[in-house]
């Protein structure tokens, strides 16, 4: 009862307040002049104040807070070139987004001008469009003219266009120890059956074949992507297009190598409680020969020192088909409520630009994927070395998923750790994801 | 004071090993931050060949900790001044006097921690919108400083169990209200207010979420923030990492160790006196 | 104006009271409402009476993990109240006797609160981890190299491994309170246990804990909220999903899985409904700890007055 009392005196104090507030709001002003655009409201405010000569514009610009170590210095040239080519623009970028961050921002309708999104890799960017969150730039005719068919389809929800393009490739290869793996008499494989020969001998030799975290729910689920097409490009496509299912029995076999590979010991032994870290480590101290992890790690393992090779995973006909998937390092959307999408679609075709990828690339080494643009090292040469591009299962997984039922989250939350804790056999999990999937009519 | 046992050795046994087991952890996060980066990932274990400074060079040159530590700073003071005014004076308004609901206004003052944090966010967030305050220090003083549920529920016990002839005697010499407070209540808890202190400060020094969300610009960014910014991907950025583990934990150990007793002896024999 | 004069706590009460009431209270409580709704989070909600209080009940993968979550919140209570608090107590006395080095010990035992969470885990991962860390290495050198675990994550020890973790950064939390009440014990009581000649742990169990109990029942309900609304360390030792098997998960976690996790494995309309779900989730919790705590504040403020 006394709690019930308080409420009201609460809310009564909660709308004094704010009407206070509103009434008193220029104290303010005094100290953001010596921060430019310390926020959202107030940018817009402060800028629309110094229109009066040009057409000067702020645009706020958040940036993805996970890869912040990575992604500061290549943004930091990349804002630096565009303010100097649009000089009535300025850059105010944050790195300030993450799943947590645009949670809230959407709930309470508070979106910078640009963001960062993940294109149809995660169910999240339709979500947004569906709810109207995001600027439909068909209409603003961005030049797409270097790009191809599937990285226009990475921005594209309903036939319209939704962010800026991909021009980076990020797939799972083999990284491994080359003296390790000279040490116990093994080459890099050319066929599945080479593949696990050699992990029987590192086996043998005393060594973890490959490391793997066990207890992080990405980096658990490389091996599978990169297995996934090497056994099963085919079915995925069927399933894709409603020609098929997930029950197929090559995606069984697949799901099934990779419970073999704990059963047999590849992974070494308690990798359930290994983290990513841990079996960074294990690699970098010569622990285990190999490990499976993203081609955005590279620097990681080059930064160690070891003498460090990589080979894509090679299916039984000996053939290199490796999962693709578009960077997301580059791919910003526009908030529907920006009070600039002229000025903001300038910024997201200057992200699509050669010059921008170029600065990115010198910066991170990432594999492009349009031609034009100069690979920074031979490392990144090798890791795009394979016999075609497959899909990526988890993009195949959400594009079959409904708001009812998220097939790519069974795959990684369900079905993957019940194969490493040996609970369900590979065509178990077959059975699971098909029954999760939604396919197209066809 | 004559507590003092003739011997617990047992006691001093064991305070000694979980001691050791902690200052050990500090010392190899320590020793680990010095090695090069290189030597830190291919030879984790393996004798040291380098010994430097250069993590911590790169620390402060390159990654700004400065703006960081001074951010941080400045949300701990101002969060702590508020926390520790406004929960003395809350629970000694609550624990010194009688009135009625004195039961359920502690009962209220700990609804605040009994919802998960992430629960509020979104009208916290809408709040300090409408109040022109984000990606503001003051956005997460404010925030930080309304967290008073745990100092207000413990402070009560102590203010209630003062002898109420201190504060009778006090107002026979005319003394009003708030100079009793201040002269006499409020040295007298002077040992537990130090003891909310402690523990308020370390909440609010390592607060991830309330910035996380409030603060958006690189350089209203707080220490935790900057951690986790070399934690995402740990291995890459070792060497900034445990550079900046160590300089968010060390010096204030330090800083702890060698302030705390004098601290705390010294307001205590003020209250006493008092 | 005399009767706000005849009340002078009014003024000692409300200005904590108003910004704990506007920073704290009102946001929780302008959020529950959304339990009443059906809402993913980013469209349009939908009011839906107590449905989804109905379907946390009813839907049996829900109500598997609600239970399975309040169990272990609930043996982490039991852990704490049981292991934790009296080694404070412990502790406490230790130091408040100024046992040599006192100084050291509690800068000591109290340093890991200074440590932030992901660089606890991130130690845990130097030390404990199944190929680099030193724990591991030490096992090796004196010859148990068969003992050699990833002790941060045995999934077999599940919320163990969390409740060592919460003991371990948080020991120093109720050992530093406990120290300030004991120091707030007048001499004249410490001189006359003294004169009567009782031993050193005589005089813990006769004139120290008796004189700091209401400091102990009051440590007692926050042990209990603390533990049921542990969020933290499940996180990060098992993800959002709360470890394989759910062998960490806890109610604030469950919580968080179901509002912003995913929620496909669960079936029913969890996944177009994660807040509202979620939010009715935070209620349930809340009304769980409200209720002991209700009981407990009744129990200790009675003791109190006497």
């Amino acid at each position: 009862m006394k709690i019930r009392k308080s409420l009201a005196g609460i809310a009564a104090f909660a709308l004094l307040a704010l009407t206070l507030q509103a009434c008193g709001g220029g104290n303010n002003e005094g100290n953001a002049s010596s921060a430019p655009a310390s926020s959202a409201p107030a940018s817009s405010e402060s800028s629309s104040g110094s229109s009066s000569g040009g057409e000067n514009v702020t645009l706020k610009v958040w940036g993805d807070l996970g890869n912040q170590a990575v992604l500061e210095e290549p943004f930091k040239a990349i804002n630096a070139a565009f303010e100097q080519k649009y000089p009535n623009i300025k850059i105010t970028y944050d790195f300030a987004q993450n799943d947590q961050s645009l949670n809230v921002a959407l709930q309470a309708n508070e979106l910078p001008d640009l963001f960062w999104v993940q294109g149809d890799k995660t169910s999240k960017m339709g979500e947004m469009v569906k709810n109207g969150f995001l600027l439909d730039l068909t209409s603003f005719n961005m030049d797409l003219s270097r790009n191809s068919d599937p990285e226009k389809a990475y921005c594209t929800v309903d036939g319209k266009l939704y962010c800026s393009l991909p021009s980076f490739f990020d797939t799972n290869v083999v990284y491994y120890n080359k003296d390790l793996f000279e040490k116990n008499g093994v080459s890099v494989p050319t066929t599945w059956d080479e593949f696990v020969a050699g992990l029987d001998k590192l086996k043998a030799g005393g060594v973890t074949p490959i490391a793997l975290a066990g207890k992080s729910e990405w980096d658990r689920a490389w091996p599978i992507f990169a297995f996934a097409p090497a056994f099963a490009n085919t079915a995925l496509q069927n399933a894709m297009t409603g020609a098929g299912t997930m029950a197929d029995p090559s995606i069984a076999e697949m799901l099934q190598a990779f419970r073999d590979f704990a059963d047999n010991g590849y992974f070494g032994k308690d990798f359930l409680a290994q983290d990513m870290a841990g079996a960074q480590f294990a690699f970098t101290n010569g622990k285990a020969a190999a490990i499976i992890d993203g081609t955005w790690n590279n620097a990681t393992y080059v930064s160690s020192g070891i003498n460090l090779g990589r080979f894509p995973v090679p299916n039984k006909e000996g053939k290199r088909v490796v999962q693709s998937s578009y960077s997301n390092f580059m791919t910003y959307a526009v908030s529907s409520k920006t009070e600039h999408p002229e000025e903001a679609v300038k910024y997201l075709e200057f992200l699509s630009s050669q010059e921008a990828q170029q600065i990115m690339e010198d910066a991170t080494g990432l594999v492009p994927t349009i031609s034009d643009i100069v690979p920074k090292d031979e490392g990144v040469k090798e890791l795009a070395v394979f016999d075609e591009a497959g899909l990526n299962i988890y993009s195949v997984l959400t594009a079959l998923s409904t708001t009812e039922s998220n097939a790519a989250d069974i795959l990684m939350k369900d079905v993957i750790p019940k194969l490493m804790t040996s609970a369900i056999t590979g065509a178990e999990g077959a059975d699971i994801l098909d029954k999760a999937a939604h396919y197209p009519a066809g | 004071m004559r507590l003092r046992p003739k011997r617990t050795p047992l006691s001093a046994a064991i305070l000694w090993l979980y001691s050791l087991l902690t200052l050990l952890l500090l010392g190899y996060m320590t020793y680990q931050a010095l090695r090069p980066k290189k030597e830190l990932l291919s030879a984790t274990f393996g004798w040291p060949k380098h010994l430097g400074l250069g993590n911590f060079r790169k620390l402060f040159v390159e990654a700004g900790f400065f703006t960081y530590l001074l951010n941080s700073a400045l949300i701990l003071f101002g969060s702590l001044a508020i926390v520790v005014l406004l929960s003395t004076m809350t629970a000694y308004g609550i624990g010194k006097f009688r009135f009625r609901f004195k039961g359920g206004l502690l009962l209220y003052f700990l609804i605040g921690l009994m919802f998960p944090v992430q629960l509020g966010i979104v009208p916290i967030f809408l709040l300090i919108r409408d109040l022109h305050l984000l990606n503001t220090q003051w956005s997460v003083i404010l925030v930080l400083a309304s967290g008073l549920s745990m100092p207000v529920f413990l402070l009560t016990t102590f203010f209630a169990k003062l002898p109420h002839d201190l504060y009778e005697s006090a107002k026979m010499d005319g003394a009003n209200e708030w100079t009793t407070f201040v002269r006499v209540m409020f040295p007298l808890a002077s040992p537990v207010t130090f003891s909310v202190c402690i523990i308020m400060s370390m909440q609010i020094w390592n607060q991830f979420f309330v910035p996380l969300i409030l603060l958006q610009s690189e350089s209203r960014k707080t220490i935790p923030l900057m951690i986790m910014k070399f934690t995402n991907n740990v291995l890459y950025n070792m060497d900034l990492a445990l550079a900046g583990s160590v300089m968010a934990t060390v010096p204030l150990l330090i800083l702890f160790f060698f302030f705390s007793g004098r601290v705390i002896e010294g307001v205590a024999a003020g209250g006493v006196k008092g | 104006m005399a009767w706000i004069r005849s009340k002078p706590f009014i003024w000692f009460i409300l200005p904590g009271f108003l910004l704990y009431s506007l920073f704290s209270v009102y946001p929780i409580f302008s959020a529950v409402q959304i339990s009443l709704t059906k809402w993913d989070g980013i469209g349009s909600k939908t009011f839906v009476g107590f449905g989804n209080y109905a379907e946390l009940f009813s839907n049996q993968e829900l109500f598997r993990q609600l239970t399975n979550a309040l169990g272990h919140s609930a043996t982490l209570f039991a852990l704490n109240a049981l292991v934790v608090l009296p080694a404070q107590l412990y502790l406490a006395y230790l130091i408040y006797g100024k046992i040599r080095g006192h100084r050291f010990f509690q800068a000591m035992i109290f340093s890991p609160q200074f440590i932030a969470t992901p660089v606890i885990v991130f130690m845990g991962t130097l030390v404990f981890d199944g190929n680099i860390g030193v724990f591991n290495k030490l096992l090796e050198l004196v010859g148990l190299g068969n003992w050699t675990r990833p002790w941060m994550g045995l999934p077999e020890l599940g919320i163990y491994i969390v409740w060592m973790l919460v003991a371990w950064s948080g020991i120093g939390v109720g050992m530093i309170f406990f120290l300030g009440a004991m120091k707030m014990i007048s001499h004249e009581i410490i001189e006359a246990a003294l004169l009567d000649g009782a031993s050193y742990w005589g005089r813990l169990f006769r004139i120290v804990l008796p004189q700091i109990k209401t400091t102990i029942l009051n440590m007692l309900i926050l042990t209990y909220i603390f533990a049921m609304t542990i969020f933290d360390y499940s996180f990060i030792l098992g993800g959002a999903s709360g470890g394989i098997n759910r062998s960490v998960d806890v109610m604030a976690l469950f919580f968080y899985r179901i509002s912003f996790g995913d929620n496909s494995a669960v079936g029913g309309t969890a996944n177009v409904n994660a807040m509202g779900m979620g939010t009715t989730i935070a209620c349930v919790m809340f009304v769980i700890v409200f209720v002991v705590a209700l009981a407990q504040v009744a129990i200790t403020y009675r003791r109190g007055e006497d």
